[in-house]
């Protein structure tokens, strides 16, 4: 599939359209020269050095020589691997490791905006893989490219992908980010595929924002509320708490008990309240749980740049994920 | 008279110097034109099925017919003396260089070729950049064959008045001069020897450079 998108293999029907061109008008030789490609087996030549692999097309594209050493020095710098030693070794001189980071400087030679990966990982034992998928999404942060990333590692496509699609069968069944496939695959291929009943492990790759409800406002007080009052609104909502705040920002958390505990008159809300760990929206699900239990709290305030609230519940996502 | 004076009277009588020089002029020239021509239809073969299929059982058939054989063939043709021989020279070289040539081109792996397309390199940037230089260890084993191929035929070409080192051989064996074919012979064999350490010496280098597998 990733093979028609340059042109490698030509669709039997269907079109292909980048930027809105349909890549059928396009010359092929131009159209994969515009996009980086980077597959399982690296494929460096094994003739040439570093340099010359990375340089190639943009050579044979007429780059000027000084940009082009400045071109090959500044991405062998991005794929940490020191310009000075590597520039002039031979592809049996690296390790398979340096080999796929070549394999990565050399799909960025034409600063492609369009990069095409079939499982560059794939052949990677574990350790390794997860520093290469590390250090990819370094790289993938600030070059700024549209990645196509084809993986059989799920695992691999949630932690690396912005946005995921699902193919079976030679369909594209669901496009979606991690969360929305994890949270409601749709259908039973895309869930057996993602381990419905196993949750739990995507934690790493769930946000805080997806998992947090939006704070019930009939539920938020104000700190200076007597306590007698605070009881019978409590009583009223038949809720498990109450948040005191100040202007509907909640600060902390009230428990029934401590509202029937506190006799004395004269209490306000907020002498009562807990503080609850307050939680950044986009940090991951795991962290999240992590820093609760760490401070044995089983709710949590989630607080958006926007100032608005939501509270995350251990309760809530053990059960959503379970 | 001591050994040494004996050879370097042999060697002024009969002029080796110029037979040398005659000898490897032949030999250049053979050895260029088998590489330029011997080269291209390897090229030429890879590219058409049909004329690998042709081309190599020709000049398979070439190859068998005896060198002495050859020479002679060539003389209603080529008349007698260097033209001939470096016919015969050339006709005798291409097959090792051309099948090679052909072989190693075909033997490129894929990947690399795929590689190649999907970078967006064209089938002539491919030719140039990838495939060739790939085949070349492949190549050069074949240019080895023909360098001691050229060599040979070269002196045979002595019995049909090309001159060179084979000329003062045949002298040597008309008149019964021992010591003449000594001195010759292990003049040429010491010339090809040296050539082919060479060719050797070049394979390596090119092996080394390109990895060693084709």
């Amino acid at each position: 599939m990733i093979r028609m998108v340059n042109r490698m293999v030509e669709p039997d029907e269907g079109r292909i359209l980048i930027n809105d061109t349909d890549i059928r008008g396009l010359d092929p030789v131009e159209l994969r020269r515009s996009i980086g490609y980077m597959i399982q087996h690296i494929g460096l030549f094994p003739h040439m050095t570093v340099s010359e692999n990375i340089g190639l097309v943009p050579a044979l594209s007429r780059m000027p020589r000084d940009s082009l050493q400045e071109r090959i020095t500044h991405l062998l710098s991005l794929v940490k691997l020191p310009p000075g030693l590597f520039m002039d070794r031979y592809p049996r001189e690296l390790s398979g490791g340096q080999q796929q980071r070549v394999g990565l400087a050399r799909s960025l030679a034409m600063d492609p905006s369009l990069l095409l990966m079939d499982e560059p990982f794939g052949a990677l034992d574990p350790v390794l893989r997860h520093q290469l998928q590390e250090e990819f999404l370094e790289i993938k942060a600030h070059v700024n490219k549209t990645i196509l990333f084809v993986t059989h590692d799920v695992e691999e496509g949630f932690r690396l992908g912005d946005r995921v699609g699902v193919v079976a069968e030679g369909r594209l069944i669901r496009v979606g980010s991690p969360e929305e496939l994890i949270l409601d695959p749709g259908s039973s291929e895309v869930a057996s595929l993602i381990g419905v009943e196993q949750k739990m492990r995507y934690l790493d790759h769930l946000s805080v924002r997806s998992l947090a409800i939006p704070v019930d406002p009939s539920l938020v007080f104000d700190g200076d509320l007597a306590v007698g009052e605070a009881r019978n609104a409590m009583v009223a909502s038949r809720a498990d708490y109450l948040l005191a705040g100040h202007g509907g920002i909640p600060e902390g958390i009230v428990y029934p008990w401590d509202l029937l505990a506190s006799q004395g008159a004269g209490v306000r809300l907020g002498d009562l309240a807990h503080k609850i760990p307050v939680l950044d929206p986009s940090s991951t699900a795991s962290d999240a749980l992590s820093l609760m239990k760490a401070q044995g709290a089983s709710i949590a305030l989630v607080i958006e740049d926007g100032g608005s609230t939501g509270i995350l519940l251990m309760d809530e996502v053990t059960k959503r994920l379970l | 008279m001591d050994t040494l004076a004996m050879i370097a009277g042999v060697w002024q009588t009969y002029d080796l110097t110029l037979r040398t020089t005659q000898h490897l002029e032949m030999f250049a020239i053979s050895f260029l034109v088998t590489l330029i021509v011997g080269i291209s239809l390897g090229v030429l073969f890879f590219s058409s099925t049909s004329a690998r299929v042709t081309g190599i059982s020709t000049l398979t058939v070439v190859e068998m017919i005896p060198d002495i054989a050859l020479l002679i063939l060539l003389i209603p043709i080529a008349g007698i003396g260097v033209p001939p021989t470096v016919s015969a020279a050339v006709l005798y070289s291409l097959l090792p260089v051309a099948r090679n040539t052909t072989v190693g081109l075909l033997g490129v792996s894929p990947r690399y070729i795929e590689t190649a397309r999907a970078v967006g390199l064209t089938e002539r940037e491919t030719m140039y950049h990838i495939r060739f230089p790939l085949a070349l260890p492949l190549i050069f084993a074949g240019v080895r064959i023909a360098v001691i191929f050229c060599m040979g035929v070269v002196t045979l070409g002595g019995i049909i008045g090309a001159g060179g080192l084979g000329a003062p051989l045949q002298t040597g064996i008309t008149t019964g001069n021992d010591l003449l074919i000594l001195v010759t012979g292990c003049w040429v064999t010491f010339l090809a020897v040296s050539m082919d350490a060479v060719a050797w010496g070049v394979s390596r280098l090119v092996s080394a450079q390109y990895g060693g597998v084709p």
